[in-house]
């Protein structure tokens, strides 16, 4: 990296705007040179370069003092703000301080400007502005404080702050270095420059990161207990639900019973009965009713004896009754009469009774509606048959024997007789006594079916009962059923609970793997941080030997090696002889605090300019001749050094006129108290 | 932001600050713990980058989602 341009407004001496461009360095040609006096504004490019780049933070970096003793307070920040703003430019077009300075990185382009106002507004509030190869870098943060954050991050990242100290620096700093105890600075150096609090700040991150998971995993193991406890809690819950629904499902069973047990009680109830009561009445009119149809039934089986008496069974003979039952029963028609044979003897024999030996009519047992029939149809028409002549080729005395001529003749009378008015008679009476028949068997029916009145109560009672007890059982069942949904919306709770912890229970063995890894890099981080820091030290060690060799004066100078602890970074210097120097001189302890800045911005592996101002101090000619020979050359890819005429004077100069890319110097006016830079050709003009 | 979005960082050019000698170190050390260098060489850069910027959050995100990843693939190299 090299700097390239600086611009400057109000800045200490420079009013009003300057520009300064700085040489490209040309293969050895590394060496900026900026000649002025003390007093002439060589500190203030110093700071203008460390400002322009880190901003306010920078401050640490170009007052020792706020760095050792943390005094970059706000205050003290504006105070130095203030002080570096030219006298007078208060007034001046806004912004009244800007410093801008353009940087190569490789390929990259970077500006950093940063302006300042003085009208009131918070000093500390400086505008920064970071374009990227010719683009403005827009953060993504909304929040002026956060884009400013980011902004400065990426500074950062190209020239940490705390690596910055090590490339620009004044004389008074080195000064001030050599004349401390260098530990300090070797510690800062180390962990900075090292990577070690890179590493360590990356170890606890890490650790960070790891307690995280630590508390994770212990969640999926909670979690994993839990499960235990909630799969047992769901399945006494699902228990107690297959336990509710099987009650519930009883307790339908049972109302359903019950509905059925009102329906038939219902049932039993008499139909159409409007009031439960009046039973016995109804009973009794029935009762009265089939009395008298019994009655009926009487009168018309004793007309129906009479007639059968009068005009029928006489003229019956019985050995015609003989000779035509015979007969009948190789009719085809008498199939049925056949199966009912078993029946009709004892009829038979009643009825032969009655037409022959007693004579009279019997009622009971009654004839059926068949038989009568049967009887009635048979008589008359084997009469009919009596009393036709007989078929062809049949002589008359076969046709019916047994009949003496006197009996035939008086049958045939009484049946001319009989069958015009008895016949119908013995029809319509069969009819009616059926028809009493049938309704005496309804009012039976109906009478034996009849609710008392007592029979009624019971009954309605019993349906009251009944419809009671059903009541129950649907509230019991609705009771059951809202439990059995408060239980099923706590197991869905339950079970959402458990789906929960399935998941964080499954994901511990993830966790498990990670806590692993971040447990290996934490140790990595920590072996290699340990190792690093003893190679480094040791790199450090060799390099600042190797320039303090290269800056000693030869003879003079007692040092002749350095050994610093990895552990405590405690440093030693040894002569020659191996023994420890406790006392270094002046130009000794300037030298050795150069060899260590020099070193420790090698280790650090940044290709940063070097800036120095005054880089020859107190020291004395020889130690001179050596730095300008044997550090300035050789320091990085872009040296600038800002020095007095009696710092790099002539002769040096020339010594190093094959390594200096430019040469300007600072014209200060006294009388304005203002400096300008010019190219020092153009001053020689 | 959201405390799981992938940190945004500024246009940092990676370099690694390590020498080859301290990268072989640090390739032997990872063997040893299963890591390799690469996976720790994104930890020490994106730490590097992350410098300053005041957002430690964005930080631990970023090592946790690395962790994550490094674990996924040794389970599933298991």
């Amino acid at each position: 990296m090299i700097i390239r341009r600086l611009q400057m407004r109000n800045w200490g001496p420079y009013a009003g705007d300057h520009e300064v461009t700085f040489e490209k360095p040309r293969g050895k040609r590394v060496i900026q040179l900026i000649r002025g006096e003390n007093g002439h504004g060589k500190t203030h490019l110093l700071r203008a370069m460390v400002i322009a780049v880190q901003g306010r933070d920078g401050m640490r970096i170009v007052e020792p003092e706020s760095r050792a003793g943390g005094t970059s307070t706000k205050a003290h920040l504006d105070a130095f703000l203030h002080d570096a703003l030219t006298i007078g430019a208060e007034d001046e077009a806004e912004p009244q301080m800007r410093l801008a300075i353009e940087l190569e990185d490789g390929d990259d382009t970077i500006r950093l400007e940063r302006s300042w106002w003085f009208d009131g507004r918070a000093v500390g509030d400086e505008e920064l502005v970071v374009v990227l190869n010719g683009s403005p870098y827009d953060p993504a943060a909304s929040d002026a404080r956060d884009r400013y954050e980011e902004k400065q991050a990426l500074v950062r990242a190209r020239i940490p702050e705390n690596v910055m100290q090590f490339f620009f620096f004044d004389g008074e700093e080195i000064k001030t270095i050599a004349e401390n105890d260098p530990t300090d600075e070797v510690t800062v150096g180390l962990d900075a420059l090292l990577g070690l609090t890179l590493l360590e700040e990356l170890r606890t991150d890490v650790e960070n990161a790891r307690s995280r998971l630590a508390k994770e995993e212990v969640a999926g193991k909670r979690a994993a207990a839990e499960i235990q406890l909630l799969e047992s809690e769901i399945s006494e819950l699902e228990a107690s639900q297959v336990e509710l629904t099987d009650k519930i499902s009883e307790q339908k069973v049972a109302a359903v019973e019950i509905e059925t047990e009102i329906e038939e009680l219902q049932q039993r109830l008499p139909t159409g009965a409007r009031t439960l009561e009046g039973k016995d009445e109804h009973r009794t009119d029935i009762a009265t009713r089939i009395q008298a149809r019994e009655a009926d039934r009487e009168n018309v089986r004793r007309r129906i004896g009479d007639i059968v008496a009068n005009d029928l069974a006489i003229l019956y003979p019985k050995a015609l009754l003989a000779k035509t039952v015979k007969r009948l029963q190789g009719e085809q028609a008498c199939r049925d009469w056949e199966r009912q044979r078993e029946l009709m003897v004892p009829e038979r024999a009643k009825l032969s009774d009655r037409m022959y030996g007693k004579g009279a009519p019997q009622p009971d047992p009654p004839l059926t509606k068949s038989q009568l029939a049967f009887y009635r149809d048979r008589l008359i028409e084997e009469w009919k048959n009596i009393l036709q002549p007989p078929p062809k080729g049949i002589p008359k005395d076969q046709w019916l024997t047994g009949f003496s001529g006197e009996e035939l003749e008086a049958a045939q009378l009484r049946l001319q007789t009989a069958t015009g008015d008895g016949a119908g008679d013995l029809d319509a009476a069969i009819r009616e006594d059926a028809a009493i028949g049938d309704q005496l068997r309804a009012l039976t029916d109906r009478l034996e079916n009849y609710a008392t009145d007592q029979d009624t109560r019971v009954v309605v009672e019993k349906i009251k009962q009944a419809s009671d007890r059903l009541g129950q059982e649907k509230r019991a069942i609705q009771e059951l059923e809202a439990q059995l949904q408060e239980l099923g919306g706590v197991l869905g709770e339950k079970r959402r609970e458990h789906g929960t912890k399935v998941a964080q229970s499954t994901d511990s063995e993830e966790t498990r793997e990670r806590l692993a890894v971040a447990h290996n890099i934490i140790d990595v981080v920590a072996q290699f941080r340990d190792q690093l820091k003893r190679r480094r030290v040791e790199d450090l060690q060799s390099d600042i030997q190797e320039m303090m060799a290269a800056l000693a004066h030869k003879g003079a100078d007692q040092f002749h090696s350095v050994v610093i602890d990895p552990n405590t970074f405690q440093l030693s210097i040894f002569d020659v002889e191996g023994q420890q120097v406790r006392r270094l001189s002046a130009g000794e302890r300037e030298i050795l605090a150069l060899s260590m800045l020099w070193a420790l911005g090698k280790i650090s592996r940044r290709a940063l300019p070097i800036v120095i101002d005054t880089p020859l101090g107190r020291l004395d000619r020889r130690h001179r001749t050596n730095i300008v020979e044997s550090f300035l050359p050789h320091a990085a890819e872009q040296v600038i050094v800002l020095a007095t005429d009696e710092e790099i004077t002539l002769e040096r100069r020339r010594l190093l006129k094959s390594w200096i890319s430019g040469d300007m110097e600072l014209v200060f006016d006294s009388d304005s108290r203002t400096t300008q830079v010019r190219q020092a050709e153009a001053v020689a003009k | 932001m959201a405390a799981n979005e992938e940190p945004q960082l500024p246009p940092v050019r990676a370099q690694s600050l390590l020498s080859d000698d301290e990268r072989e170190l640090l390739t032997t050390l990872a063997s040893e713990y299963d890591l390799t260098f690469d996976e720790l060489d994104r930890l020490i850069e994106h730490e590097r980058s992350m410098q300053g910027m005041g957002r430690r959050p964005r930080i631990h995100v970023w090592i946790q989602r690395h962790i994550a990843e490094i674990a996924e693939r040794r389970l599933q190299a298991k």
